[in-house]
């Protein structure tokens, strides 16, 4: 169905079954009780005359990992085991990402993580980095400097093409001789 | 146009003004009426009233730094986001990487607050503040829910940044408005 928009009624002109079917059901079919089934979702618009529902994801791995990769990893062996956490969610074209982790560092290096999506690491290759990109990890990433066991995170605004988002945790280290560990990584995703 | 209380409806005529007011006014008035653009939301606005509106950001990925012990925007124009539509309420989140340059120290630290211009300063109360580490690896990140501003289409929300003492430098920032 779609949204109509509501003719101007005139006395005496009959009133139809149809108009009432386009203008009455069919409209409050595109309202938010109508379109709502299921409880704590975001009802978004998703054009012209169009709202839905959005499904947000959240999720928790407290298991703690270790890295010395350069750069920003997602997969951590030849058998493309993921850090994880991983989500995928069905947005608009807008994301709301917030990610952190308890952060360990050797002495030396500098502990980097953040949020990879649909795989993309282009950005990731350059620790140095600062080009502007919404799947740069480099940019987005939060840290740690020679700190240990700091809860960091960070936020950001995804943009890009309406559908289906997959979103991995990256993680990194910028001294190839150091090694970090992370635990308690959480990632939640609210799309719009 | 405006939301009419629907009336009780009884036997007779039904004339076309009641149509008009209750189904094709307060159609209207709904979500789906009122949306125009992709990946907005809705807010109440008042009694009976509702209007879509959208998250919004800007990033900034140049290093910089200040040494001024006031909060400051830093960079020309500043890190920040023009005429928010609102309806007296927005929520702002940031995050930026940061680290005092030079005298760091346990109580020197790189701060970073908010502001809506001209309504509500920014201050230390929900400043994000570390004294970081080497090169600006440590990113902070701090929100802030603005209330009583009135509504406004016009508001322009803004990163502010201080140091504690000496320099303190900054990157990397991203300044999120969740209007309401």
């Amino acid at each position: 169905m779609v949204w109509t928009v509501p003719i101007t009624f005139v006395d005496a002109d009959p009133l139809t079954a149809a108009q009432l079917n386009v203008f009455l059901r069919d409209n409050m079919l595109e309202t938010g009780p109508g379109k709502a089934t299921t409880g704590a979702r975001l009802l978004t618009t998703f054009g012209v005359n169009q709202i839905g529902e959005r499904q947000w994801a959240r999720t928790v791995l407290n298991s703690t990992i270790t890295t010395t990769n350069k750069e920003y990893a997602v997969i951590q062996d030849e058998d493309d085991v993921l850090y994880g956490p991983t989500l995928t969610v069905e947005h608009g074209g807008k994301c709301l990402v917030f990610y952190d982790a308890n952060v360990t560092s050797t002495t030396g290096g500098a502990a980097m993580f953040g949020p990879v999506f649909d795989g993309d690491t282009r950005e990731a290759a350059n620790p140095a980095s600062t080009v502007n990109s919404n799947v740069s990890v480099t940019a987005k990433a939060a840290a740690s400097a020679r700190r240990s066991g700091a809860r960091l995170g960070g936020i950001m605004l995804y943009t890009g093409e309406p559908g289906l988002l997959r979103v991995d945790m990256g993680y990194g280290s910028i001294n190839n001789s150091s090694s970090a560990t992370y635990s308690h990584r959480r990632l939640s995703i609210y799309p719009f | 146009m405006a939301w009419n209380a629907p009336i009780t409806f009884v036997n007779g005529v039904l004339p076309a003004s009641q149509l008009n007011q209750m189904l094709r006014d307060n159609m209207n008035e709904t979500a789906p009426a009122k949306a125009m653009n992709v990946a907005g939301y809705f807010v109440s606005t008042g009694t009976n009233a509702i209007a879509e509106r959208e998250v919004l950001n800007t990033s900034y990925y140049e290093r910089f730094g200040t040494t001024s012990t006031s909060y400051v925007a830093a960079v020309p124009g500043g890190i920040a986001i023009q005429n928010v539509a609102h309806s007296g309420s927005l929520i702002a989140l940031w995050t930026a990487r940061m680290y005092v340059f030079s005298s760091p120290s346990t109580t020197n630290t790189a701060c970073v607050s908010c502001e809506v211009t001209g309504k509500t300063s920014a201050a230390d109360s929900w400043a994000t503040r570390t004294v970081g580490g080497d090169n600006a690896f440590i990113r902070g990140m701090g929100f802030h829910h603005f209330t009583g501003l009135g509504a406004s289409t016009t508001d322009q929300v803004r990163m502010m940044f201080r140091t504690g003492a000496g320099q303190s430098n900054f990157s990397n920032c991203e300044l999120i408005v969740f209007p309401l």
